[in-house]
C-alpha cells in the first residue's frame, strides 16, 4: 500500500507541473493586471512603465513562469502581483472559511442521503422513493446561484414580516473578525451550508439508492435472508456497509472538488472563502494569486483522488494495491 | 471490515474538528485583535439598526474589496478605498461637496499665482498617531507627499500638477510653498494634495507598500487627521473605523462604522431591505428599482462623473469612411441616446439624460449654450439624408427596423468594427445601437471582449473602428486633458487619446487653460476646445452613469452625501447621525 501512496505521489509531481504550466499560459494570456488603469487618464505613462517592469510584465512568458515557480517553493507562493502581499496566509484564512462551510453541509448531505438513498432502496417504487427521486432531480436541476438568491429574499421577507432574524444574506459575523464557532456565525452560514446541501444530497442519495439496490440483489443477501438471519440485520449489515464503499470514494472526490472553492455560493454570500477569494484576484487580474488558487485546489484535487483510491482499497479487501 | 469502518469515521471527525480550530483564526490586522467569544455579537456591533442607533454605530455594505488604502498609490487608486480612507481619515487640502465645488479642509488659505502655489495650512489640524502625542499638521507632511509623489522608484496613481512644481519651501511650520517650473503654473491647483501622508509616521516604509490592510504608522498603531480612523481590518470581510477624537472639526455623531464587504449586488440590496446594513452605494444595476420606494429607505440617484462614450477611431488604423465627418454625423443621429438610458436605468434613475458635452461637466449641467452636442440628437431621417447628400448609395430611402440595405460611400461600405468589455450596459448599448444604425443603413460588428484585453491590447493598440468605454472624470475638466490632445508619445501627450484625433486649436486652448489661473477665462478656454471637440464628433457622448446612494432615513445629515466625485457618499460622514 505504502508502494502505491509513494507511486501515486511521485507521479503527481509532473502533472501538477505540467498543469501548472499551461494554468500560467493561459491566465497570463488572458488579461494584463494594469491594463484597467488605462481608463484613467491622468496614470502616467512612466507609473505604466513601472508597473509593467515590476511585475515582469516585459518579460516573456516563459521566463515569468520560472520567476513564479521559484517564488512557489522559495517563497510559499509569493506574494500578491497588486497588492504586494504574502499569499500563503491568505489562502490558510479563506480555505479555513470555505472547509467549515463544506464539513458542515457535507456532513449533513452525506447522513441526510444515505438515510433516504437506504429507504428508498428497501421501499422501491413506493411513494417515498418516488418523491425523493423527484427532490433529487430538482436539486440536481437547480442553477446554485438562484437558489441561493431565493434562500436570501425568502429569509429577509421573513424578516420584514415577523421582524425575526433567523439567518444573515451574507458574510461570516455579525461583529467583525467574529468567533468561527458562535450561534452568529452559524446564522451567517446557515444559507451557503443550507445551499451546498441541497445539491449534494441529491447526488449522495441518489448514489446511495442505487448503490444499495446493486447490493440488496447479490447472492449472499440472499443466502444470508435464506439463513433467516433478520431482515435488519441483512440491511445493515450485509447491505448497507457494501453499499457505503461507492459512497465513499464519491464522497472524498466531491469533498475534494468542493474544497476548491465553491465558487458561486461564496460570491453570493460574499463568503470569506477561497472560491470567493479566487474571483477577487481574477478580477483584480493578480496572476500570482490565481495561480496560487489552481496550484492548491489541484493538490487538493490530487489528494482527494489519491484518498478516494485508498479508502476504496482499505474498504474492500477484495482489491489489492500492487 | 467493522474497524475500518469506525476508523474512517474518526478520521473524519478529526479532520472537522481541525478544520473547526483553523476557521476560528480569522486574521486579523492591525492591533486590534478581537478576541470573540460565543456572545460576541452583543458585545460588538448590534445586530439590528435600532440598537445600532442607540449605539451610534453603523453598518455599510461596501461592494468591492479594498487591499489598499494608499490612494495615491496606481494600484491602491480605488474607489471603494476612498470611501473608507479618503475623506474619513486621511484629508486634503480642500474638500469636493456633492457639487463639484471646493471647500478649505487642512488648508485655512490658498494662494496660487503664475510663479508658486502657497498653502496655509489650518492651525488646528492635528494628526492622531494612537500611542503617540497628537502633533499638528505641518508642511513637512506637505513636502513630503509632494516627494513621495514625484519619486521615480514610486507608482503614483497621478502625477499630474505634481511635475509641474520645481520646487518646495516651507514657511514655518503651517504654511508651505510650492514654487512652479518655469511657464507652467497648475490651474487645477485645487486637485493637488488631495491626500496628505504622515511622513513622520511612515519613516522606513515604501509608498508602494504601505497601507494595504490599515491606514498606520510604521509601528501598526492607525494614524489619522480626519474625522475617524481604522480600528480594524479583516481582509474580504470588513473595515472598521472609529470616532477620531482629536480631529480638527465637531465631532462626528457616529462613534464607529462598519464596511462590510458585499460584493454581489442582489446580495447588498437583500441586506439593506433586511437592516442587515444601514447604507449602500451599490453600481447602478436595475434590480435597484425594488429599493426605491421602499419604506424607512431614502434612495438618490444623481449624474456621477464617469462620462460613458463611444470613441470613433480617425487614426491611420480606423476605417477610412469614419475620417468623414458627415458619416460620424450620421452615425451620431442614427442612435437614440435617450433611449438606452431609458433601458439601462429607467427604473433606478429617472429623469437621466444624455451628455451634450465632451469635456466632463459635473452631472448633467452641459446645457443650454454648453450642450454643444445637442444638434447631433437623435434624428434617423436627417442621418439618410446626410449619407444621400454625400453621394453615398445602396441604402434605405427612410429608416426602417427591417432594414438590410448598408450605405456605400466612394466604394466603401458603412460598416464598422465595434468594440466594448462585457459589462452589460455595454453589451445592452451594443445590441440597441447595432438596430438602430442599421434601420439608417449603418452596420457595426460587435466584439464584446473583457476588460482587461480590450483595455490592454484593443484600445492601446488603436485598432479598431468604434469603441464603448467609460472615463473616470472629476470637478475639473483639465483631467480630460490626454483624451483629445493630439498624440504624440514623445512629449508625453494624448496618452488616451486611443482614437488619434487632432485638432491643434484645441491642443492650444488646452495648453492655455492648464496654465490659465483665472478661473472665468479658464472655463471659457475649455468650453472653445469642447465646441470644436462636439462639432467635429471627435466621440460620442452617451451618458454619465448614476451615482446611487441608499440609507436608513433614520440616518440624519447624509441628504447631501451622494457625491458623484471620487470622494463617493463619505466625503461628510462627520455629518451622520441617527435620529433619536
Amino acid at each position: 500500500m505504502l508502494t502505491y501512496i509513494a507511486r501515486r505521489v511521485l507521479y503527481s509531481i509532473p502533472v501538477l507541473l505540467l498543469s501548472s504550466f499551461l494554468s500560467f499560459l493561459f491566465v497570463s494570456y488572458a488579461g494584463n493586471p494594469i491594463a484597467l488603469l488605462r481608463q484613467n487618464p491622468r496614470v502616467s505613462h512612466q507609473t505604466l512603465i513601472n508597473l509593467t517592469h515590476q511585475m515582469h510584465l516585459d518579460k516573456p512568458v516563459i521566463v515569468r513562469y520560472f520567476y513564479w515557480l521559484h517564488d512557489v517553493f522559495a517563497d510559499k507562493l509569493g506574494n500578491s502581483l497588486i497588492t504586494l502581499q504574502p499569499i500563503w496566509p491568505q489562502i490558510t484564512r479563506t480555505m479555513s472559511h470555505t472547509a467549515q462551510v463544506i464539513i458542515i453541509s457535507e456532513g449533513l448531505a452525506i447522513m441526510l442521503g444515505i438515510a433516504v438513498g437506504i429507504y428508498s432502496a428497501i421501499r422501491q417504487y413506493s411513494i417515498f422513493d418516488y418523491m425523493f427521486t423527484s427532490i433529487s432531480f430538482f436539486g440536481f436541476a437547480l442553477p446554485t446561484f438562484w437558489l441561493a438568491l431565493l434562500l436570501q429574499i425568502a429569509f429577509t421577507d421573513i424578516f420584514l414580516h415577523w421582524n425575526v432574524r433567523i439567518f444573515y444574506t451574507s458574510g461570516l459575523n455579525s461583529n467583525p473578525g467574529g468567533s468561527a464557532w458562535s450561534i452568529d456565525r452559524l446564522q451567517h452560514i446557515a444559507l451557503p451550508v443550507m445551499t451546498l446541501l441541497i445539491i449534494s444530497f441529491a447526488l449522495y442519495s441518489r448514489y446511495m439508492r442505487a448503490s444499495m439496490l446493486d447490493v440488496i440483489n447479490s447472492d449472499y443477501v440472499r443466502t444470508a435472508r435464506a439463513k433467516g438471519v433478520p431482515e435488519w440485520k441483512v440491511i445493515m449489515r450485509h447491505v448497507f456497509r457494501n453499499a457505503l464503499i461507492p459512497i465513499t470514494t464519491v464522497t472524498a472526490l466531491n469533498i475534494g472538488g468542493l474544497l476548491g472553492g465553491a465558487i458561486v455560493t461564496e460570491t453570493v454570500f460574499s463568503l470569506d472563502g477561497i472560491g470567493f477569494w479566487f474571483v477577487q484576484a481574477l478580477n483584480a487580474k493578480d496572476l500570482y494569486e490565481v495561480m496560487a488558487y489552481l496550484v492548491v485546489t489541484s493538490v487538493i484535487i490530487v489528494l482527494f483522488n489519491l484518498i478516494a483510491d485508498v479508502t476504496y482499497g482499505f474498504l474492500d479487501p477484495r482489491i489489492r494495491y500492487d | 471490515m467493522h474497524r475500518r469502518v469506525w476508523f474512517l469515521a474518526a478520521a473524519a471527525a478529526g479532520v472537522l474538528a481541525l478544520a473547526g480550530s483553523a476557521a476560528a483564526m480569522t486574521v486579523s490586522k492591525p492591533s486590534s485583535v478581537h478576541r470573540a467569544s460565543v456572545l460576541a455579537p452583543l458585545a460588538g456591533v448590534p445586530r439590528t439598526p435600532a440598537a445600532r442607533a442607540a449605539k451610534k454605530t453603523m453598518v455599510f455594505g461596501l461592494e468591492q474589496t479594498v487591499t489598499g488604502f494608499n490612494t495615491l498609490e496606481a494600484d491602491e487608486n480605488a474607489y471603494y478605498a476612498a470611501i473608507v480612507a479618503g475623506y474619513p481619515i486621511i484629508r486634503g487640502t480642500y474638500l469636493v461637496d456633492q457639487n463639484g465645488n471646493y471647500h478649505f479642509d487642512l488648508a485655512s488659505k490658498v494662494k496660487a499665482t503664475s510663479k508658486y502655489l502657497k498653502i496655509w495650512i489650518r492651525k488646528n489640524a492635528n494628526w492622531n498617531w494612537l500611542g503617540h502625542k497628537a502633533r499638528p499638521v505641518t508642511s513637512a507632511d506637505f513636502i513630503y507627499t509632494w516627494k513621495q509623489i514625484m519619486d521615480p522608484h514610486n507608482n503614483p496613481a497621478s502625477t499630474t500638477g505634481y511635475s509641474n512644481i520645481l520646487r518646495a519651501k516651507a514657511n514655518g511650520k503651517k504654511a508651505v510653498t510650492f514654487f512652479w517650473k518655469k511657464g507652467q503654473p497648475f490651474a487645477d491647483y485645487r486637485d493637488l494634495f488631495s491626500e496628505i501622508l504622515p511622513g513622520f509616521a511612515l519613516k522606513g516604509q515604501a509608498f508602494n507598500d504601505y497601507w494595504h490592510n490599515c491606514v498606520c504608522g510604521n509601528d501598526g498603531h492607525p494614524v489619522s487627521d480626519g474625522p475617524f480612523y481604522m480600528s480594524g481590518y479583516h481582509q474580504d470581510q470588513d473595515i472598521t473605523l472609529k470616532q477620531n477624537p482629536k480631529w480638527y472639526g465637531k465631532k462626528s455623531g457616529l462613534t464607529s462604522i462598519v464596511f462590510r464587504i458585499i460584493t454581489d449586488t442582489n446580495s447588498e440590496i437583500q441586506a439593506m431591505r433586511g437592516g442587515e446594513v444601514d447604507a449602500i452605494n451599490p453600481s447602478p444595476e436595475s434590480a435597484l428599482s425594488t429599493l426605491v420606494h421602499q419604506k424607512n429607505l431614502a434612495y438618490s440617484a444623481v449624474p456621477g462623473f464617469t462620462q460613458e462614450h463611444w470613441d470613433l477611431e480617425v487614426g491611420p488604423q480606423g476605417a477610412p469612411l469614419l475620417k468623414k465627418q458627415f458619416v460620424r454625423a450620421a452615425i451620431a443621429e442614427g442612435m437614440n441616446r435617450q433611449s438606452l438610458i431609458k433601458a439601462l436605468y429607467g427604473s433606478i434613475a429617472p429623469g437621466l439624460k444624455p451628455l451634450d458635452n465632451p469635456e466632463y461637466e459635473i452631472g448633467t449641467n452641459a446645457t443650454g449654450k454648453f450642450a454643444y452636442f445637442h444638434k447631433y440628437n437623435f434624428n434617423p431621417k436627417n442621418a439618410i439624408k446626410l449619407m444621400k447628400a454625400h453621394g453615398c448609395t445602396g441604402g434605405p430611402s427612410a429608416p426602417s427596423s427591417s432594414n438590410t440595405k448598408i450605405w456605400t460611400c466612394g466604394g466603401q461600405k458603412a460598416e464598422f468594427r465595434f468594440g466594448t468589455t462585457t459589462r452589460a450596459s455595454r453589451v445592452t448599448s451594443s445590441q440597441i445601437f447595432q438596430q438602430q444604425l442599421l434601420a439608417v443603413g449603418i452596420k457595426i460588428d460587435p466584439n464584446i471582449q473583457d476588460p482587461a484585453t480590450f483595455f490592454g491590447t484593443y484600445l492601446p493598440n488603436a485598432n479598431f473602428d468604434i469603441g464603448e468605454y467609460a472615463w473616470i472624470g472629476g470637478p475639473d475638466p483639465s483631467g480630460f486633458d490626454a483624451i483629445y490632445q493630439c498624440f504624440n508619445s514623445a512629449k508625453n501627450l494624448g496618452g488616451s487619446n486611443y482614437k488619434r484625433y487632432c485638432n491643434h486649436k484645441v491642443d492650444k486652448l488646452i495648453r492655455k487653460a492648464d496654465v490659465n489661473l483665472n478661473a472665468t477665462t479658464r472655463t471659457a478656454q475649455y468650453q472653445a476646445a469642447a465646441k470644436l471637440i462636439a462639432n467635429q464628433i471627435a466621440v460620442i457622448p452617451l451618458y454619465a452613469s448614476p451615482s446611487i446612494f441608499v440609507y436608513k432615513k433614520a440616518i440624519k445629515g447624509a441628504a447631501a452625501s451622494n457625491n458623484p466625485t471620487n470622494e463617493g457618499p463619505t466625503w461628510n460622514v462627520q455629518n451622520w447621525k441617527w435620529s433619536s
